[in-house]
Parts: structure tokens; sequence; C-alpha cells
């Protein structure tokens, strides 16, 4: 499809990790075998637990991780795959806003050095005009102009996002890449900078990959979703689809733990609680990574690792990688678990 | 089965009579600095009743860790110090016991649970050592007797392999099972009062939904907890207090906090917070201006007057005392007051 502005295919990013006591060294699959895309002016977000490979995935479409495997196109441009390749191409391009608006901030540059600099490396506009042009961008988020003279320190935390994402508008690019963006930002504060980011998508036609922890925050933004679980897609669905048309058993358990700010909502919701913690990445379970705590986990989902496949009509734009999608879809898997069809095995509890 | 009998109030009767259980009065916590004194809890009042369920929600820095640690006389002093208040457990005053009087009130009648279960537990002693050693001072239980009831409580709380876990160290149980297990701690002195800091902030969704319906189990017992997650405090309450600053700026049932906020603070945080129901991306987010004030320059009028969208004249002035506002909650703002009066 030519209205996708990034495609990324079957990518797997390995680390090698030593695993304590002796020098022995283990893999960890960060990211495996994922596909997703990206169009033009689109939100993707990315949502999952604590090291499902979410920030990995964002570091390999900049080509700050070496990728075991997968392609990564960028409009009509192939990515190679070595260490910093095309790095001047991504720069342009592909921009990213990180977690932590203080560390990723020189302390010691002025807001308007800290804005100027991608312009001149760039050359974005000629040295005359960055002047005004910095004033434009502080504008663009919401600050005054004079903010330019100021020092990173001098401003709040969700200030300080908001210098961060002028940074990187400046180069004009097609995609940013937003890694939490708001974990580090009192409540009240978040809401400036998902605002924000709404906002310049929507007026300047942006793309945007929006990762996060915070699947309410993610559900606010995305138009499409893509949920990962120790290290695989384990479904990408339109955010429409959300609510009642996901085919994975743990989007739907995600979906059902998140709390809702409405007592009389949580006092009637229906709950599916998994079990445990997610296992160590060292040694994942075999065949399908959730079977340890999936509901409805059969012998299969043991042996044979579910691929990411497209479930419903192919422009409907839903992928998921789970042996029983089309009956999660159809029932739910509250009403699954509790029913003799897809009754949990006992194989999970030897995992 | 257990030869102790293990706390009924983890079972699932029903709420006791509403008796009042414990009962902060004019707490006021100010912290010595640099660069002043910051006054960190401005003089906080609240009351928990047997089984209540009591959250305490306010952003970073409102107080709201302070409040309950200075009610349990935890604060570090210096630099805090606890100007003034009472604390009041079954009728007794915490502020004014001796240490050893105080040590023995904490743990078997009231106790607490951080976001750091980590931190909470010793590193080089078992799990299970660690509960019971507690409890073998509460409830002068035999050796073997209390490591029984350690194994047991874990069970309660849902920890599988209770026996072989109880021989492991903190490190070696995962996140969500190490706040288990804290939980636990704190449990086995049967205490009528838990205070919980945030104990599943640092852990996934789906380990802190599991944790929250366990809790959600604890029919009987009061808590006090704090949050910043307005979705938590939704699913756990019965009654919610509002922190803005140091200062309780709202009270109320959870219902009508959440469905009638009467404060601007408290509206506006709830209306800033996205939601994953059918609800979700339908409506722009409110983001409020500004942020909280200097504790060590507190303004004279209301804490909330710089980023108050319908503030008035007498705002920046006459600073608002909690009052009764409708039927059910109680408010500190000037303009809702006479909004209540006129209606
Ligand atoms: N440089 C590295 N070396 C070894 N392992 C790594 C490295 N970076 C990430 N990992 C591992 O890869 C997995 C995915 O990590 P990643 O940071 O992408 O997760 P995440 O989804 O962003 O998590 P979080 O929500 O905690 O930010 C984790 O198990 C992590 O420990
Ligand atoms: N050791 C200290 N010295 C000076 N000020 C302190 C100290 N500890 C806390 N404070 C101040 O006291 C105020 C209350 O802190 P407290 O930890 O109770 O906030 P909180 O509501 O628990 O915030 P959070 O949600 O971040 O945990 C804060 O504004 C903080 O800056
Ligand atoms: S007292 Fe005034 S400033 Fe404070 S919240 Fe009420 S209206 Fe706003
Ligand atoms: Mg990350
Ligand atoms: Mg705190």
């Amino acid at each position: 499809m030519s209205s996708e502005l990034l495609v990324v295919e079957d990518l797997s990013v390995h680390f090698k990790v030593s695993t304590g006591t002796r020098t022995s060294k283990k893999v960890v699959k960060a990211v495996d075998r994922v596909s997703f895309s990206v169009g033009r002016g689109e939100t993707l977000g990315i949502v999952g637990e604590s090291g499902c490979g979410k920030s990995t995935t964002g570091y390999a479409i900049q080509g700050l991780v070496k990728r075991q495997s997968g392609n990564i196109r960028i409009g009509d441009r192939e990515l190679g795959k070595g260490l910093g390749r095309d790095r001047q191409l991504l720069s342009r391009r592909v921009q990213m806003v990180f977690q932590d608006p203080t560390s990723s901030l020189n302390a010691k540059m002025t807001v308007g050095q800290i804005l100027t600099e991608p312009l001149a490396v760039h050359n974005i506009v000629p040295p005359r005009e960055r002047a005004e042009r910095v004033g434009e961008l502080l504008e663009m988020v919401g600050m005054p102009r004079s903010s330019a003279l100021r020092f990173p320190h001098e401003f709040s935390g969700g200030q300080r996002q908001r210098i961060g994402i002028a940074r990187a508008l400046a180069v004009e690019p097609e995609l940013i890449i937003c890694d939490e963006p708001t974990a580090a930002l009192d409540v009240s504060v978040r809401a400036q900078v998902l605002n924000l980011l709404r906002r310049l998508q929507k007026e300047r036609g942006l793309s945007l990959i929006f990762i996060s922890h915070d699947v309410s925050a993610v559900t606010h933004m995305a138009d499409r979703i893509m949920v990962m679980y120790l290290g695989r897609a384990v479904e990408v669905l339109p955010r429409a689809a959300l609510l009642n048309r996901s085919a994975h058993p743990y989007t739907q358990a995600l979906l059902s733990a998140v709390p809702v700010p409405d007592p009389l909502v949580e006092k009637n919701r229906e709950r599916i609680l998994l079990r445990g913690d997610v296992p160590s990445p060292i040694n994942p379970p075999s065949g399908c990574v959730f079977r340890t705590r999936c509901p409805i986990a059969q012998e299969i989902c043991a042996i044979d690792v579910p691929k990411q496949r497209v479930i419903g009509k192919e422009a409907e734009g839903q992928t998921v990688a789970c042996h029983f999608a089309e009956e999660v879809r159809e029932g739910g898997i509250a009403a699954l678990a509790a029913s003799s069809l897809l009754a949990p095995s006992t194989m999970k509890e030897t995992a | 089965m257990s030869t102790v009998t293990v706390t009924s109030r983890i079972g699932l009767s029903s709420p006791e009579e509403s008796k009042a259980v414990l009962k902060v009065s004019d707490l006021v916590v100010e912290y010595h600095t640099a660069r002043g004194i910051a006054q960190a809890v401005n003089g906080v009042t609240f009351t928990v009743h047997a089984g209540e369920k009591l959250a305490i929600v306010g952003e970073s820095g409102c107080g709201k860790t302070a409040t309950l640690l200075a009610a349990l006389r935890l604060l570090p002093s210096p630099p805090s110090k606890t100007v003034r208040g009472s604390v009041e457990v079954d009728g007794t005053d915490l502020m004014t016991l001796g240490p050893k009087a105080l040590n023995e009130i904490r743990g078997r009648d009231i106790s607490i649970v951080f976001q750091d279960a980590l931190s909470a537990f010793n590193p080089v002693l078992t799990v299970g050592r660690q509960i019971s050693e507690g409890v073998r001072q509460q409830r002068k239980l035999s050796k073997a007797a209390a490591h029984e009831l350690a194994v047991d409580m874990l069970a309660r709380v849902g920890v599988p392999d209770p026996d072989q876990r109880a021989k492991q160290y903190p490190h070696q149980l995962s996140g969500g099972m190490r706040q288990r297990a804290m939980i636990a701690m704190a449990l086995a002195g049967e205490p009528k009062v838990l205070f919980a800091d945030e104990p599943t902030t640092a852990l996934d969704v789906t380990v802190q939904a599991q944790i929250l319906d366990l809790v959600r189990s604890f029919k009987d017992l009061a808590i006090v907890w704090v949050s910043h997650d307005l979705g938590v405090v939704a699913g756990l309450a019965d009654r919610v207090i509002v922190m803005y600053s140091g200062f309780v700026v709202e009270e109320g049932p959870v219902e009508d906090i959440f469905h009638s906020p009467k404060h601007p603070y408290t509206a506006a945080l709830l209306r800033s917070i996205p939601r994953t129901d059918e609800m979700s991306g339908t409506h722009e987010l409110v983001s409020i201006p500004g942020s909280p004030p200097d504790l060590v320059a507190l303004p004279a009028g209301c804490p909330f007057y710089d980023r108050c969208a319908v503030r008035v004249d007498r705002c920046a002035t006459d600073r608002p005392t909690l009052e009764r506002v409708g039927d059910t909650q109680t408010v500190a703002c000037w303009v809702a007051q006479a909004k209540d009066i006129a209606s």
C-alpha cells in the first residue's frame, strides 16, 4: 500500500546476556518476528508490560540496535541492516521523544541553542532565519518565544517534554517515535503533552508511534494498536476493534486489568485475572509465549508457535498470533474459559 | 490445619457496624530545608471506620506519603517535624505513646505496605523468617507456630507453594509475589487498619489487577490506600480524600467524588485522564495549566488559586476551609461553597 510510511516485516532483535553464575551467554529475543506498518498521518500505539520489547522496537527502527532479521522500509527506502546505517536519512525523517525530558536535553545549552542545533546540522533553514524558526517551533508546542533564552532546568517537567517535542519537530520529520513520553509527568500535566501530540499530528499530518505501558494513554492516542508480550506482537488492531473485536486472550486480559476511573463501571465489570507474572525472557515458554498465563491454553499452544496472521478482512488491518483467535474474537475469553469448548488444559500448570 | 487462628479479618464476612477504628486529627508536618520550611501536610483530618476503604489521591508531592508516615510516627526527624495532630487507633493516641508501646501497636493494630517491597524486607533473611519474627513478638507464639502462621499467611495472599516460598529470600520472588509477601507480613499481626502507599504502582497492570482483587477480598479490614491512579481508587475505595499541596481539598463517598466532584481541582483532574472504556479517545483531555505552589512559600489564599478556572477575588486572600457541600461531600473552595448555599 502506497499510503504506508513505515513497513516493518518480520523484525527480530536478539541480545546476548550473561546469566550471572557462569560465563555462559543466553539469548534474549527482545523482539521476535514482529510485523507492522504505520500509515502517513497515522498514530500506531505500542503497548505491553515491562520488558515486552516496545523500546527495542523503536530503537530498531532508528537503527540504534542491530537487527537479527527483518526488513524496515521508510517510504520507498529499504533500510540497511548494520548499526548506524542510513543515519543521515533516519535522523532527517524519523525523530524520537524520550521518557525523561531532563536527561534528554543538554543542561548546558539554552533552549534556543538546543532547537537551533538540528536546524543547523540538517541545514533546514538558512542561518539568518534560524532564530525566527526557533520562535515558531516554541509557539507550535505552546511555549512563549522568550523561552529560547532560558535553560532546561528553569522549566517544569511538562514544559521540558514540550521542548523535547519541539526539538523533534525541528527537522520536519515524517515520523516521530515517542517512547513513554508522559511516564515521568504528573497526571494533570500529562494531558498537556498528550493533547499537544494529538494536535501536531492532525495539523501536520505526522505519523506517530506512541509507545507506552499505559493502556489508557495508548487507546486515547492511537488509530491502531500493537499489543506486545515477551517480544511478540500478539495482536495489531484498530482502536475501534479494541473494545469488542480483539482476538487475542492477552489483549482482552490486558484491557480488563486496566482500572477505569469510574466507580460504577468498576463495580460491575467482568474481570479476567491472569495467573502469575510474565515469565523470564531468558527462558520463554515453548510454543505460544503467553500460554503459561493464558486462560484457554490447549496442548497445541505448548508445541506450535502461533504465527502473526491476518484475521477478518485484510483491509480491517487486524493481525493476531493465537491458535484460537477466531473463537476468542467471537466468544470472548471469559466465556470461553468457562465453557467446555476451550476449558483450561492441564498444560500450563507444568510451565 | 494451623493451631493458631489466623486473622478473621481476612475472611469474607460483611463489614462490622460502622465503628471508627482510626481518627487522624489536624495533622501538620513540615520539612526543614535549606530553602526554608516546607509545609508538607497542613491540618489533615480523617476518620476510618471498621472495614472501610479510604483512598487518598493527589499528585506527586501533595503529601500523601508524609501523611501516612507521620501518622505512624515513621518520618525521620530531622528533616521532618510533626508539628501537631493526634492519631487515635481504637481510642489510643499514637502521638502520646512511648517507643515500646508504639512498637507494639504497629503491626498488631495498624501496619503499612509500600510501593517498593524490596526495601521493606531485610535482604538477608528469608521471607518466612521475617513474617514469623514479627508475629512471634506480637502474639507470643512458639517458633514453630509462628512459622506455620507465616506459611499460612503466604497461602492466604495467594502465593503459590507457600512452604517453598517461605524459605526463599526477597530478591528471589517476582515483583507481584514480593508484593503479596509484604501484604502477608503486614497482615500477620491481624491489624485493624492497613496503610498502603501505592503498593501496586510499580507492578505491571495484569499483576496489579491480581493484587487489587486480593485487597478487595479483605472485607473487614480498614484500609487507607494512597494512590495517584484514579482508576485504582475508583475500583477500591468506599470514600476518597483529595489532597493538594498538603491540604485536604475534598472528601466524600467514591461515587460522589467521581460523578459530581465539587472542587475545581478534583473536577479538572478527572477530566485530565484518558480512559479505556467506550469513552476512550472521545473527549479532549483537560489540562491544568501551571504547577502546584512551592511548599516553602504557600500563598495566603487558596493553594489552587494560580491554576483555578473559576477563582474569585476572595480566593487570593482567604484560605478556604473544609465545609460540607451537598449531602455527602466536604470541600475547601469558596466558589463551591457559595454555589451550594445559592442552590
Ligand atoms: N541492551 C540490552 N542488552 C540485553 N538485554 C536487553 C537490552 N535491551 C533490552 N534488553 C531486554 O530486552 C527485552 C525488551 O526490552 P525493552 O526495553 O524493549 O522492553 P520495553 O517493552 O520497552 O519495557 P519497559 O516497559 O520496561 O520500558 C527485555 O527483556 C530487556 O531486558
Ligand atoms: N526529606 C525531605 N526534605 C524536604 N522536603 C521533603 C522531604 N521529603 C518530602 N518532602 C516534601 O514534602 C512534600 C510531600 O511529600 P510526599 O512524599 O508526602 O508526597 P507524595 O504525595 O507522597 O508524592 P508522591 O506521589 O510523589 O509519592 C513534597 O512536596 C516533598 O517535596
Ligand atoms: S477556592 Fe477559589 S481558587 Fe481555590 S479552587 Fe475554589 S475557586 Fe479555585
Ligand atoms: Mg521501554
Ligand atoms: Mg508518596
